[in-house]
C-alpha cells in the first residue's frame, strides 16, 4: 500500500491521529501533524512511498504541531518535535513542510551511525553511483534534478548513506529541494516534473520540492556501487570544464562534508580510504544543464 | 500504550527476554533508551546475554549505532585524559579522576555502554590556580566568560567554571571539593584525597571505592535534579554490585565513610532507590541501618513520591504531577546548593540576564 | 652537520608511535590515530620520521639516520627542522615518549 492509496480526507485524519508510518530507504518514519501544508506536501511529494502498518517499528517519530502559547494564533509558528523533544526553535507556520524535510535530515544524521553519511547527492546509472558532494550554492540539487529526468535514478539529494559493511550507497529517494532560480530552471527543463510545497522568505530564500520519479521510489531498497565522486560547480558564464582530483586531495576536501566520520573511529577511516580508492574523482564546472548531463552520460559510456 | 519507563526498567532487569519483544515494544523501548541515555547499556546487556536473535534488523541498526556512539565516547574520554595528563605533567599535586573518567580508566562494569565524555577532576584547593594555568597553556578556554559567572564559580562553587578545549571542544571540570561549599553538607576534600588510590601507569588517582559510591550518591541526590534519574540509579546499582562483590568489607566501609563525610542522607536515597527499582543486593542490615539517615516525615514521603514520578515517567509524559515533581527537584537542588541569602540574589541575577537576552532578541 | 638545537638534552629522549592506520596515495599520505580518533595529512618528511619510529622506538639522531638513507645527504635546513617535526608529531599525539 502507498500513501497515494489514501483519500485526502483519510490522509488528514490518520496524520492528525496516531500518525502515519511510511518507508524511505532503510528507515520507517512515523509522522504526526494537523498542519494543512504538511499534509498536502506529503500527499503530493510522497505519494509513491510505501505505507506501513501501525504495528511496525518506526525509526523516527516526528511531529509538526502548533505551539501551546499565543503563537498558535498570532503570527502562528510551527514546532518540530522528534522523539518527544524539540531540538529547534519554532519557525513560521508557512515553513512547516521545509521544516519537516530539514528536521528529518537532522534526525537521520544525529542518530544513524551504522552508515557513513556524506552531505551529498547521489544518482545511479548502469549499476553505478555518482556521489555529488557540494556546499550550498554549487547547484548540486539543480544538477541532480536534471539528471533524474534524463535517465539517472535518484538515490538521494542531501544525505548519502554508505554501508560500512558493503560500501554501497543506500538510497532514500526523498524529494529534492530546489531554491530560488533552480525552481524555474527545472520547471523549464522538465515540464512534466511536479514541484510543490513552495515557501518564500525562508532562511535560504524561496524553497520548493521536486517529486522523486516513481521508478526511483520503487527501487528505494536497491543499493548501488559507488563509481564516481564529482564536485559540481555551476558558473553562469564559461565553458564546461573538469579536472581529475588526487585521492588525498579528495579526502581532505571531503572532510568538510562528512557528517558522522569522527564517531565511526578506525572503521570510518578504513571505509572512506578504501571507498576513495575505488572512485574516480573530479571537479566539474558547467553553465548549461544539458551539456552537464551529457558529460555524466559519457562517464557511464566510458566505464 | 504503556509509555512509562517500566518497559526500560524491565529490559535492564531481564535482558535475555529481549529476543522475545515484538515490534511495538521495540518501538517504545528504543525511544525510551535514547531519551534516558541508556541505549548503549541495553546493547551491551544484549551482547552479554546473546539475545540478538530474532530481533528485527532495523532495531539491530539502532543498537549498533548506540554501540558505535558509546565506543566513541570512551575513546574521546581516554584521549582527553591522555591530553590532561600531558598538560598537568609538571603539577606535583594529586589529581583525582572523578565519575565517568574513573569508571573508564578502571574498566568498571558501570562504564559499559555509557554515553559521557566530559572529564571531572579533583585537585587540592591550593593547586587550583596552577592547574587552571597549565590547562589554559595547553589550549583549554573558559566558556563562561560573563564576569558574574566567573565570580559565582570561584566564590561559591566546588569547581572552576568549565574549561573547553579550543580544538577538540571537549570539557574538563576542575573540582576542589565534591559539593558546593555554600551547601548544607561538607564532605572534607582532604579526607577524599588522603584515601584516594593511584592509577597505575598514570599520574592520576581515583577515589576509594566507598568514596566513589558516595560521590555518585551526592552528585545525584544532593547536587542534582535527577533529570537523568534512571541513569543515575543504574550507575549506583552497578557500583554497589561490583564493589560489594569485590571487597568483603565494602558495606561496613561505606557506612563508616558516609558518616565521616557527612553523606549519609544522599546515601540513604541512593541505596533505597537502587534497591527498589533495580533490586540491588543491599544486605538487610545495611538497609535497616540506613533508616537512621532517612529524613523526617513528610519529607521522606514526598521525596519517594516525586522521585518515583520522575524516574518512571516515560519520555513523552507531560502530566501536571510530573511537571511539579521536576520543578520541586530542581528547586530542591538549588536550595541544597545555596543558603537563601545567596540563592535569592543569584536567581534574580539569572532571571535578569535571561530577560535582557530575550529583550535583545 | 647537526645543528646546535639538537645538542639539547631532549635529543636523547626516545619516541615511539601510537596505534596508527596508514593510507598512502600518490598525492598525499594519511594517518589515522586510533587513540585520538583524528586523521592527519602528513608532509613527506613527517611521514618518513613517523615510519622510522614505527619500526622501533628511537631518539631524534637515530630517526635521522634512518631517514637520511631516503632523503640523501643531510640538508642543513632539514636537519634543523627534524626537531620541529618531532615536536609536531608529539603534539598531535602520533608519537609518545618511550622508556625502551
Amino acid at each position: 500500500m502507498k500513501i497515494s492509496d489514501l483519500t485526502p480526507a483519510r490522509l488528514r485524519e490518520r496524520l492528525a491521529g496516531d500518525g502515519l508510518k511510511f518507508q524511505t530507504g532503510p528507515f520507517v518514519v512515523r509522522l504526526q501533524t494537523s498542519l494543512a501544508t504538511v499534509v498536502e506536501g506529503l500527499g503530493i511529494l510522497y505519494g509513491e512511498f510505501p505505507l506501513l502498518p501501525d504495528e511496525e517499528f518506526a525509526d523516527f517519530h516526528i511531529s509538526l504541531r502548533l505551539p501551546r502559547t499565543l503563537r498558535r494564533w498570532i503570527r502562528p509558528q510551527v514546532i518540530y518535535s522528534y522523539n518527544g523533544e524539540s531540538p529547534f526553535p519554532p519557525l513560521p507556520c508557512t515553513q512547516a513542510f521545509p521544516f519537516f524535510e530539514t528536521g528529518l535530515n537532522w534526525s537521520i544524521y544525529s542518530e544513524v551511525f551504522n552508515y557513513l553519511i556524506i552531505h551529498a547527492a547521489a544518482v545511479e546509472r548502469g549499476g553505478h553511483a555518482a556521489i555529488l558532494p557540494a556546499p550550498p550554492g554549487s547547484g548540486k540539487s539543480t544538477l541532480t534534478a536534471g539528471l533524474i529526468h534524463r535517465g539517472w535514478r535518484l538515490l538521494t539529494d542531501e544525505l548519502t548513506l554508505v554501508s560500512l559493511s558493503t560500501k554501497r550507497v543506500v538510497p532514500l529517494a526523498r524529494p529534492i529541494s530546489l531554491k530560488n532560480q533552480a525552481i524555474d530552471i527545472i520547471q523549464q527543463f522538465a515540464p512534466s516534473s511536479v514541484i510543490a510545497a513552495k515557501c518564500c522568505n525562508t532562511a535560504k530564500g524561496t524553497v520548493a520540492y521536486l517529486r522523486p520519479p516513481a521508478e526511483s521510489v520503487a527501487r528505494m531498497l536497491e543499493p548501488s556501487i559507488p563509481r564516481w565522486l564529482i564536485y559540481p560547480q555551476f558558473s553562469s558564464n564559461g565553458d564546461l570544464s573538469f579536472s581529475a582530483l588526487g585521492k588525498a586531495a579528495t579526502f581532505s576536501r571531503l572532510a568538510d562534508g562528512l557528517v558522522n566520520y569522527t564517531v565511526l573511529g578506525s572503521a570510518g577511516f578504513d571505509l572512506l580510504t578504501s571507498l576513495i580508492d575505488e572512485l574516480d574523482c573530479y571537479e566539474f564546472t558547467y553553465s548549461d544543464l544539458g551539456e552537464a548531463i551529457a558529460w555524466f552520460d559519457r562517464l557511464v559510456e566510458c566505464d | 500504550m504503556d509509555y512509562s519507563n517500566d518497559l526500560l526498567i524491565r529490559a535492564l532487569m531481564a535482558p535475555s527476554q529481549l529476543s522475545n519483544y515484538g515490534s511495538l515494544q521495540w518501538d517504545t523501548l528504543i525511544r525510551q533508551g535514547k531519551r534516558n541515555g541508556l541505549l548503549g547499556r541495553i546493547q551491551v546487556l544484549m551482547k552479554e546475554h546473546q539475545s540478538f536473535s530474532g530481533v528485527p534488523s532495523r532495531v539491530l541498526a539502532h543498537l549498533e549505532s548506540a554501540r558505535i556512539i558509546a565506543e566513541n565516547e570512551q575513546r574521546v574520554m581516554r584521549w582527553e585524559i591522555n591530553r590532561i595528563c600531558r598538560a598537568l605533567e609538571d603539577i606535583e599535586a594529586p589529581v583525582v579522576l572523578l565519575k565517568g573518567a574513573a569508571y573508564v580508566m578502571l574498566e568498571l562494569p558501570v562504564a559499559r555502554g555509557r554515553f559521557s565524555s566530559d572529564v571531572d577532576i579533583l585537585v587540592p584547593k591550593v593547586s587550583i590556580a596552577n592547574v587552571e594555568k597549565a590547562l589554559i597553556d595547553h589550549g583549554w578556554r573558559h566558556i563562561k566568560v560573563d564576569d558574574y559567572d566567573q565570580f559565582f564559580y570561584r566564590r561559591w562553587s566546588h569547581e572552576l567554571p568549565p574549561l573547553q578545549h579550543r580544538d577538540r571542544g571537549t570539557i574538563v571540570d576542575v573540582h576542589h571539593t565534591i559539593l558546593p561549599p555554600t551547601g548544607r553538607l561538607h564532605p572534607d576534600p582532604e579526607k577524599l584525597l588522603a584515601a584516594s588510590m593511584p592509577l597505575t601507569g598514570t599520574k592520576f588517582s581515583v577515589l576509594a571505592p566507598a568514596d566513589m559510591v558516595l560521590h555518585s550518591a551526592a552528585h545525584a541526590f544532593q547536587d542534582g535534579d535527577l533529570t537523568r534519574g534512571l541513569r543515575d540509579v543504574v550507575d549506583m546499582d552497578d557500583l554497589l554490585s561490583h564493589f560489594s562483590a569485590t571487597y568483603s568489607s565494602f558495606w561496613e566501609q561505606l557506612a563508616y565513610r558516609a558518616d565521616e563525610l557527612e553523606l549519609s542522607r544522599p546515601l540513604y536515597y541512593a541505596l533505597r532507590y537502587s534497591k527498589f527499582y533495580l533490586q540491588t543486593p543491599v544486605p538487610a542490615c545495611v538497609s535497616e541501618h540506613s533508616k537512621a539517615w532517612r529524613p523526617a516525615w513528610p519529607a521522606s514521603y514526598l521525596m519517594d513520591a516525586i522521585v518515583d514520578r520522575v524516574i518512571t515517567a516515560g519520555p513523552w509524559d507531560k502530566d501536571l504531577i510530573l511537571k511539579i515533581s521536576r520543578r520541586l527537584l530542581y528547586a530542591r537542588a538549588h536550595w541544597l546548593r545555596m543558603r537563601p541569602h545567596l540563592l535569592i540574589p543569584h536567581l534574580l541575577r539569572k532571571a535578569l540576564r535571561r530577560y535582557r537576552a530575550e529583550g535583545v532578541a | 652537520m647537526i645543528s646546535n638545537s639538537l645538542a639539547h638534552s631532549e635529543v636523547h629522549r626516545r619516541w615511539r608511535t601510537v596505534e596508527i592506520h596508514w593510507k598512502e596515495w600518490d598525492d598525499g599520505i594519511l594517518v589515522y590515530n586510533a587513540s585520538s580518533g583524528s586523521t592527519h595529512v602528513l608532509n613527506p618528511i613527517s611521514a618518513k620520521i613517523l615510519k622510522a619510529l614505527a619500526k622501533y622506538p628511537a631518539n631524534i639522531i637515530e630517526a635521522l639516520e634512518r631517514i637520511t638513507q631516503d632523503i640523501g645527504p643531510s640538508d642543513g635546513e632539514v636537519l634543523a627542522s627534524i626537531e620541529k617535526f618531532v615536536a609536531n608529531l608529539e603534539e598531535l599525539g602520533l608519537i609518545e615518549p618511550s622508556s625502551e
